[in-house]
């Protein structure tokens, strides 16, 4: 096997696998829209999965039967399929994905206004129930970030920022779990903060979310 | 071809091969292309760690596009979350924003594959195999 041999398996590879366009109204959708979903909704199940096993919650799929996701972030809608989160038969929060949370730093200025500055994303989050628009750092029980890309540098950045506008820096204090994600974080509210990626390398960058708390996991899709 | 330990490249030559490779992408996914040249973890000094890196990477793009994986998690919802009426959730989908839903004209997409790249991908799995040979790359 040599370096042609090689260039000729991928172009094989390519020419003979890689599927051909279908037409349809589906061809005009850009990818960009859509790829990356896929996995969010994956970790959606990793999450509900831990709630249930670990922490004996039930979840429940309302406002429809399709579960849904956001091309782009914004604040909660209530018109949009939510899972609510049940303990002992009693409605407790609400998993929503896609959503811009209104930052620390913002409730604790005099602006009525919030400015772009003043909100984040988190892919996922679990939070008091029945709000409606931009939620609240304090309403918030558990955020996710999920990468289907290469873990790096700037990312790391990215989640510390997140978790600095959602907490201030505290001894441990209790959560809302009894056991999963965790049962303290050494933030005040105390609020759980994780990063999925779908790369390995994550674990590499996941010093500092011990002393933050953020705890950082693999996770990769299912292969057939 | 697995499992070949016959292999004899020179490491420029990885640089090459991760060139041909790359405008493989470009010419059939631009969308791919960009996101490999946007996410993908370029500090390494190794040619051949970068050409695994992107063959990887673009297999987990792959992934995503498989129907396979959407099946797994749809059913892995339906293990875990009760729908609100009817026996099960039907589907994933993601809503389009106001001005999206303007241009493409329909509220949200359904994240049903329409095209199945199961093979396609097994076949970079491989392809990646057989490059990294025994010398203990990480897969991820």
């Amino acid at each position: 096997m040599n370096k042609e041999d090689l260039k000729e398996r991928i172009t094989e590879i390519f020419e003979n696998l890689f599927p051909s366009a279908t037409e349809g109204e589906t061809d005009l959708i850009p990818r960009s829209l859509t790829d990356g979903k896929l996995y969010e909704a994956y970790i959606v199940t990793i999450i509900a999965e831990h709630l249930v096993t670990k922490e004996n919650f039930t979840l429940k799929l309302v406002n429809g039967n399709h579960f849904q996701l956001k091309s782009s972030p914004g604040p909660i809608n209530r018109s949009y399929p939510c899972i609510e989160v049940y303990r002992s038969g009693r409605m407790i929060a609400e998993l929503w994905t896609d959503i811009e949370y209104l930052t620390l730093s913002y409730a604790n200025s005099n602006r009525r206004t919030p400015n772009r500055g003043d909100y984040h994303e988190l892919d996922i989050l679990v939070v008091d129930p029945g709000i409606k628009g931009y939620p609240q750092h304090d309403s918030i029980w558990l955020g996710v970030e999920c990468k289907n890309t290469d873990y790096t540098k700037s990312l790391l950045k990215e989640i510390l920022g997140v978790r600095r506008e959602l907490s201030l820096l505290q001894q441990n204090r209790r959560t809302k779990f009894n056991q999963w994600p965790r049962r303290e974080v050494p933030a005040d509210p105390p609020s759980c903060l994780l990063v999925y990626s779908s790369r390995k390398g994550v674990i590499d960058y996941s010093d500092p979310g011990d002393f933050f708390g953020i705890d950082f996991f693999h996770e990769q899709l299912p292969r057939s | 071809m697995e499992g070949d330990n016959s292999m004899v490249i020179a490491p420029d030559d990885f640089r090459e091969i991760l060139k041909h490779f790359l405008s493989h992408v470009q010419k059939r996914d631009p969308v791919g292309y960009d996101k490999l040249m946007t996410h993908m973890e370029w500090e390494t000094d190794s040619a051949k760690r970068l050409l695994l890196n992107a063959i990887s990477m673009y297999a987990e793009l792959g992934q995503m596009r498989s129907t396979y994986t959407h099946s797994e998690t749809l059913a892995r919802l339906n293990e875990f979350v009760e729908p609100e009426k009817g026996s099960r959730i039907h589907g994933i989908r993601v809503a389009l924003s106001k001005e999206e839903q303007k241009i493409y004209g329909k509220e949200h997409i359904d994240l049903t594959p329409s095209q199945d790249f199961s093979k396609f991908n097994q076949a970079l799995h491989e392809l990646w195999q057989m490059i990294a040979g025994n010398e203990g790359y990480d897969h991820e």
